[in-house]
């Protein structure tokens, strides 16, 4: 994993497979986070359905990278705090992709004690 | 009562294109083969996360006594994935204060109602029927759940775990302080009565509302 990691700035708009490397390399760092169960697509389906004709059905990362700026989305559990697993996620998130803004979205908080 | 079919449209559950007895069927196959268009959608994924969960319950009550015991009501389990293909709506964003003007961090409704319905459900003998939330601010939040209580158990203590529960996950894991938690127990289910806190089968009535 770490050969997909990068200190350097953030893709720019237009940088598709740049954007699309730095995704994946990102959604690797994520998933890796003690606490995270799952990553859902951050990009509304329809974007999606958009991008995956542009890309002709080529897989795409879960996490959106566009305009300098890092979006996921994810499923965790509930044995840490939320906050916490924030903090270490946009962690995780800056060694990838470098001191960009991150935007969490907390999709399913999952209990283990079912 | 309104289907979940009518609830989600035009798109089914979440935009997925799946509606409730797409995703049942989904869920009796396993979860195979994958369709990435439902295990990539969080409403999606909480829906079916309940279906099993009731599944199980189902066999247990079966398995229990089916010579004693009734079969579970099909119409109780339809009503009740209605009642929980409503609630996992993604709804609004509840952002976290003071994460910075490079970071935000938000949970959805969708995510803190399941949350708390799992919660409830994770109490022996509880089985949450209904999810209320009312989002006071930013950072308080009101909670009013309906709940089942198995048959043969007490039910003040029952209810008393549940709002304890609710109460330490919302702090736990949303931005939300609890202002109010009202538990209301609405009915009685037949199932095996656990090894301790059991007492004389008990119907629940609307006025005994432990506050």
């Amino acid at each position: 994993m770490s050969d997909r990691i990068s200190s350097s700035a953030p893709a720019e708009d237009g940088d598709a497979p740049a954007a699309d490397e730095l995704g994946f390399a990102i959604d690797a760092a994520v998933l890796a986070v003690p606490g995270v169960q799952r990553l859902f697509p951050a990009d509304p389906a329809a974007l999606r359905a958009l991008q995956q004709v542009a890309g002709d059905g080529a897989a795409r990362p879960a996490s959106a990278v566009r305009s300098g700026s890092a979006t996921i989305s994810v499923a965790i559990d509930d044995a840490l705090p939320t906050r916490e697993v924030c903090d270490e996620l946009t962690a995780r998130v800056r060694e990838v992709a470098g001191p960009v803004p991150v935007e969490i979205r907390v999709s399913r908080i999952h209990v283990d004690r079912l | 009562m309104t289907s979940a079919n009518d609830t989600t449209s035009p798109g089914g559950v979440g935009g997925s294109g799946y509606d409730l007895e797409a995703l049942s069927a989904y869920a009796d196959r396993g979860r195979t083969p994958a369709i990435a268009a439902i295990d990539g959608n969080p409403e999606c994924v909480a829906l079916l996360d309940s279906i099993d969960r009731l599944g199980a319950l189902t066999r247990d009550l079966v398995a229990d006594d089916a010579a004693a015991q009734p079969a579970p009501d099909e119409n109780w389990i339809r009503a009740l994935l209605d009642t929980i293909s409503r609630e996992v709506r993604a709804g609004r964003d509840i952002p976290f204060p003071d994460t910075g003007e490079d970071a935000r961090y938000v949970v959805t409704e969708g995510a803190i109602r399941q949350l708390l319905r799992e919660t409830g459900d994770a109490v022996d003998g509880a089985l949450v029927g209904r999810v209320g939330l009312r989002i006071v601010d930013e950072t308080r939040a009101e909670v009013e759940l309906s709940i089942s209580v198995a048959a043969g158990r007490r039910l003040d203590p029952i209810a008393a775990a549940v709002r304890d529960r609710v109460a330490a996950a919302l702090r736990r894991s949303t931005p939300l302080e609890p202002d109010r938690i009202d538990i209301t127990i609405d009915d009685v289910h037949v199932a095996a009565p656990a090894a301790t806190d059991t007492a004389a089968p008990t119907t629940a009535e609307p006025g005994s509302e432990p506050r």
